[in-house]
């Protein structure tokens, strides 16, 4: 499954409709097609924080999904504006952490980013206030990256997270025209994102039921057969003709565990070099 | 902010309060321009849970770090120690270049990023502090391989420096490295001892990604000889695989031809071995390495062959060695326990 985290409508409006998502019933607004769930976290980290973990909870996200944070951010730097970053480090400013997503080299440039749970406004001093909390020179911030990162990173690879930002304002709130042309731009970089992270289909391996079953297995001896079995297939050890022949000597199916354990025997002495 | 071209490592995570430390300086400038990302501790990115080693080892990023804390421990149990009562290993790198499947270390780390360490003047005293005590047989490669990063960090040129003017002090540099130019810019010791692992060349070419073919490491093997270093062959750890012996057959017939004995300080044998907690996450972070998955036997809470196949693996070795190599220089991992 393809998670996508996004706060606000209006950032999602164009990927809702290029990837022809469905509203789904639910406290949670949610969207989703036969691969792909958007949902929107609305602001600031904690609610974002409590929409990531219900809905990857929700649909039981495994190890293999992928999960992005796209969204608008806010930055210093005048010449930022309009251009989309991929997020290597999201600082949490109320608990001071720093997360890390992984990152591997893209065309897409990268940058670091600070979560607020307020808003990004040019009342502040913000460039004293960035740079003494990141000292770095120049950063993004956002309002939900790191509340997204704490409640997924239990679940998903640290690979299988990608922040990605778009520079929508620079602490004054920008023209409606704008903030749709800049939605537009940050979804086909989504997509983009979303071919790029496409995972080759694996075939699960094929189970030995029946054998277990004749072995008399124990749970520890059924999960040393497995063992052997998942080694001779990655090894290209032919097993099949073994197994016959010890069904064809009246050796299986084995009348007792006793038995059973001592055929496991032949299969580790005869298989493994 | 700006990405840079492809180089070495992509990205490279630096501790702020080494930011501006000169070896910081000057590992960084020997990279292409990689994307630098601040951190405050190694160990924020290090030890991340969820990390994918398969997805960081093709993505390598490197983590430059200060070394606080304990800088040598005692060598572990399943080591050959040579009969050294203070076997002791330090890492002024953790993890490695290269990408062997079987390696403990993707058992013991959450992250495949190699880590420098820039402070080596403070591992430098605190061996020296040890050896005050007494000789000391120290482990310079044991969470890492130094030699094909030497040029980046210059650890083993540190460390020969430092132990031609510390008589107490011998040293083991272990490597699969097939690069052969080192040996020239050291100065000669014969307590700095260069270990080679060799396997046969199917294995490495399987199963050792990015070490140097078998071919190259005798090459190597022989020019830090001749560059007036001891060096130990490693045939550590066997494998089993099908065809398992013709290959160390190969190997050994290779080696027989190739290398002067004479010259050779010892030769190791072993079989794979591993913590049992090890094997375990090994298993989980590599479901698809068929060395990794291999049923072993577990035992004292280490997992490995069954003692017979152990031994036939271990006599099998020694049998084609012994001819050409006196028994006393052949050293078995239980003669040496």
């Amino acid at each position: 499954m393809r998670f996508i985290f996004m706060a606000l409508q209006k950032e999602a409006a164009p990927l809702i409709q290029a990837l022809n998502l469905k509203q789904v019933d639910g406290a949670i607004r949610c969207f989703q097609n036969e691969d792909t769930v958007l949902s929107l976290t609305g602001t600031g980290p904690l609610t974002a924080a409590a929409v990531t973990a219900s809905v990857l909870e929700r649909y039981q996200a495994k190890e293999t999904d992928l999960l992005i944070n796209a969204g608008w951010a806010g930055s210093l730097q005048s010449a930022h504006l309009g251009q989309i970053f991929r997020i290597h480090r999201i600082h949490d400013y109320a608990s001071n952490r720093d997360y890390y997503p992984d990152v591997s080299l893209s065309s897409i440039t990268e940058a670091s980013l600070i979560t607020l749970a307020f808003p990004f406004t040019s009342s502040m001093d913000r460039t004293l206030f960035l740079n003494t909390v990141l000292k770095e020179a120049s950063v993004l911030c956002d309002m939900e990256a790191s509340g997204i990162f704490e409640a997924a990173h239990s679940r998903l690879p640290l690979h299988r997270m990608k922040f990605l930002k778009i520079v929508s304002d620079l602490g004054e709130k920008p023209e409606e025209t704008v903030l749709s042309k800049y939605s537009s731009n940050l979804c086909e970089t989504v997509l983009h994102e979303l071919e790029e992270s496409e995972l080759p289909v694996t075939q699960p391996n094929s189970s030995f039921e029946q054998l277990e079953v004749d072995l008399c297995a124990s749970v520890t001896m059924r999960r040393q057969l497995r063992q052997l079995l998942h080694y001779c297939s990655l090894a290209e050890i032919e097993i099949t003709p073994l197994i016959q022949r010890l069904y064809e000597e009246g050796n299986l199916p084995a009348s007792d565990r006793a038995k059973g354990k001592q055929i496991l025997e032949v299969l580790y002495e005869e298989l493994l070099p | 902010m700006k990405n840079s071209s492809r180089s070495l490592f992509s990205h490279v995570y630096v501790e702020r309060e080494i930011y501006d430390h000169p070896e910081t300086s000057r590992i960084l400038s020997r990279l292409n321009h990689p994307v630098i990302i601040p951190i405050e501790r190694y160990t924020d990115v290090f030890n991340r849970p969820n990390q994918s080693l398969a997805f960081q080892t093709s993505h390598k990023n490197l983590i430059l770090a200060k070394k606080h804390g304990t800088f040598l421990y005692p060598g572990a149990p399943v080591c050959h120690n040579f009969g050294n009562d203070r076997f002791f290993y330090t890492s002024t790198m953790i993890n490695c270049l290269f990408d062997c499947e079987y390696c403990w270390l993707k058992g013991m780390y959450s992250s495949a990023f190699p880590v420098i360490f820039i402070n080596t003047e403070e591992f430098l005293s605190h061996t020296e502090r040890m050896l005050e005590e007494g000789p000391l047989y120290l482990s310079l490669s044991f969470e890492t391989d130094l030699v094909p990063l030497e040029t980046l960090t210059g650890h083993i040129h540190t460390w020969n420096s430092f132990i031609t003017s510390h008589p107490g002090l011998t040293a083991e540099v272990r490597t699969k490295s097939g690069s052969a130019e080192l040996y020239a810019s050291l100065c000669p010791s014969d307590r700095m001892i260069f270990a080679f692992t060799l396997s046969p060349e199917s294995l490495i070419r399987s199963s050792e990604h990015g070490t140097g073919s078998l071919s190259a490491r005798i090459s190597a093997l022989k020019e830090a000889s001749r560059c007036g270093f001891p060096v130990r062959i490693c045939l550590d750890p066997i494998i089993r695989f099908p065809g398992w012996k013709d290959s160390y057959q190969t190997l050994v017939d290779q080696l027989i031809q190739e290398v002067d004995f004479s010259l050779i300080r010892d030769i190791t044998i072993g079989t794979y071995r591993q913590s049992e907690s090890y094997q375990r996450r090994m298993r989980k972070r590599c479901p698809d390495s068929v060395i990794i998955q291999y049923p072993y036997e577990t035992s004292n809470g280490y997992c490995g062959y069954s003692k017979p196949k152990q031994k036939e693996a271990e006599q099998f070795l020694i049998q084609l060695l012994e001819p050409y190599v006196p028994r006393e220089q052949i050293v078995r991992l239980e003669e040496d326990l």
